[in-house]
């Protein structure tokens, strides 16, 4: 008796999603699917499922952030909370001292599968790659799998052009390439760290010095805080006018 | 039409009173919590995070209580023998169910409308611009529990269990989220007659991520589906499920 109201329901569903389908085609899944990582799975299959695909991809960049921000050796201890232990301040272009993260970049790629437009991610996996762990090919690679996902960014094209010139040893034209990026919202304070060293490396210590006073200010990750702060200081101290 | 306005109002007065306020003040200290730690751990990303992570707890809190309501609503009130009370007085069947939704599509609305100011706050607290994308995603969020909640009414009644109503109701909330994925399965997944019962499926759930802005906030408008579309979709949806449930109603013996 139930029976019938419930098929002519269900009959009136299926002409109103084929209608939707006709009106709004969903777009094409990638081939290539959603990889998860073994370690979050379930939490981001479970997420997704709840059509929460941006939470999952938060998730991710979180777990990004705290496996770079974890020392790899046992004894290596960060001078600023939040910072990276291996930072060398006033050469962030040569070497952070040790580190390999060997994971960074498969991680990065992970959270683009989930949330492709969440170049974020990308940007500031290559630049710790091209600038801190000196392996620039992996961070042009992650750029170009962002940048698949994502064509027409110009920002992206900019980055890769920027980590291709500081493979050369091209400052100038990294420090151009990168300078556009500074006005971007979501710009990694990472890449403004790299900037106000390439200023200060050109002698150029007053936009060294504004750009390391808006880090002290507004950056949200303690540890380039305080970087910017040391160098601040370090910029404003009378003995550094000699310099 | 003065019946239903009446059931609704009283229905929105006892859900207001109990458990839907409550939840948006446990909303309310999760969110706050969470943001102090997502300060420490998402640096530069903070407010992404924050933005992204209440949005979606407004949706399965609201989703939460929506479905609580929905699946109780008439049964609660067919074991407790009220509903006797109610349908001796000159009020169909049909009014008495169409009463009982709105006032829970009210207490839903309310619930969502306060969590979200109190996350609003928190936003522009964190220095977060006002973007009227974020008012889109929250009618998004509020249009699926809308949907999910008729859905499960006409669920409720048809098994006369909770149980049974709520596990369905969730599996179909899960399934509408995967249409495209499962679309893309019926198309390029083996011989046809294999997927047959899953493209007979695939038109009866509902296409959740057609509300799904929250997820499509960063896609360009154009890859967006119309929202002229989806907003039409979901109280059409919902209304199927509402008709099915008023039969259902109309047949039930008490």
């Amino acid at each position: 008796m139930a029976l019938r109201p419930l098929a002519l329901g269900l009959a009136a569903c299926c002409t109103l999603n084929l209608a939707a389908t006709r009106l709004a085609p969903a777009p094409k899944a990638a081939a290539a699917g959603v990889r998860l990582n073994a370690d979050s799975a379930v939490e981001d299959a479970a997420l997704l499922s709840l059509g929460m695909r941006r939470m999952a991809a938060d998730l991710g960049l979180v777990r990004l952030l705290i496996y770079y921000g974890t020392p790899e050796e046992a004894g290596v201890v960060s001078e600023e909370p939040g910072s990276h232990p291996y930072l060398d301040p006033m050469h962030p272009e040569l070497a952070w001292g040790g580190g390999h993260y060997p994971e960074l970049a498969s991680r990065a790629e992970r959270v683009l599968d989930i949330d492709p437009s969440f170049t974020y991610v990308a940007i500031y996996a290559a630049g710790a790659l091209a600038f801190n762990l000196n392996r620039p090919d992996q961070a042009l690679d992650v750029l170009r799998y962002a940048a698949a996902r994502n064509p027409g960014d110009v920002e992206l094209a900019q980055y890769m052009a920027a980590v291709g010139f500081s493979r050369t040893g091209d400052k100038r034209r990294v420090l151009r390439l990168l300078e556009p990026m500074l006005s971007r919202p979501d710009c990694p304070t990472m890449i403004k760290n790299m900037v106000a060293y390439l200023y200060l490396s050109r002698g150029d210590r007053a936009r060294a010095a504004a750009l390391y006073r808006e880090i002290a200010e507004s950056s949200r990750d303690p540890g380039y805080r305080g970087i910017a702060r040391m160098m601040l200081r370090r910029l404003e101290a009378p003995a550094a006018s000699g310099r | 039409m003065r019946n239903v306005w009446i059931l609704a109002r009283n229905s929105w007065q006892e859900n207001v009173r109990g458990k839907f306020f409550a939840l948006t003040v446990v909303f309310a200290v999760l969110v706050l919590y969470i943001s102090v730690l997502l300060g420490a751990l998402a640096a530069d990303q903070e407010v992404r995070v924050l933005y992204d992570f209440g949005l979606s707890f407004i949706e399965l809190m609201g989703l939460a209580g929506a479905l609580y309501g929905a699946t109780t609503v008439i049964l609660r009130e067919m074991e407790a023998k009220t509903i006797y009370l109610i349908l001796t007085r000159p009020v169909s069947r049909g009014e008495f169910l169409f009463g009982r939704f709105l006032g829970l599509a009210m207490s839903a609305a309310a619930s969502m409308a306060t969590m979200a100011a109190f996350h609003l706050l928190l936003l522009f607290l964190k220095g977060w611009r006002w973007d009227s994308l974020y008012a889109l995603a929250l009618l998004g969020a509020y249009l699926k529990v809308l949907i999910t909640a008729a859905l499960a009414v006409a669920l409720a009644l048809f098994s006369s269990s909770v149980l049974t109503a709520l596990s369905i109701t969730l599996i179909l909330w899960t399934l509408g989220h995967f249409l495209p994925e499962l679309r893309y399965m019926i198309a390029w997944g083996p011989a046809q007659w294999q997927m047959a019962p899953l493209r007979a499926l695939s038109f009866v759930i509902p296409d959740l991520q057609l509300l799904n802005y929250r997820d499509q906030l960063a896609a360009a408008s154009a890859q967006r589906p119309p929202t002229w579309l989806a907003f039409s979709y979901a109280p059409l949806y919902a209304g199927i499920w509402l008709l099915i449930a008023r039969s259902l109603l109309r047949k039930k013996e008490f």
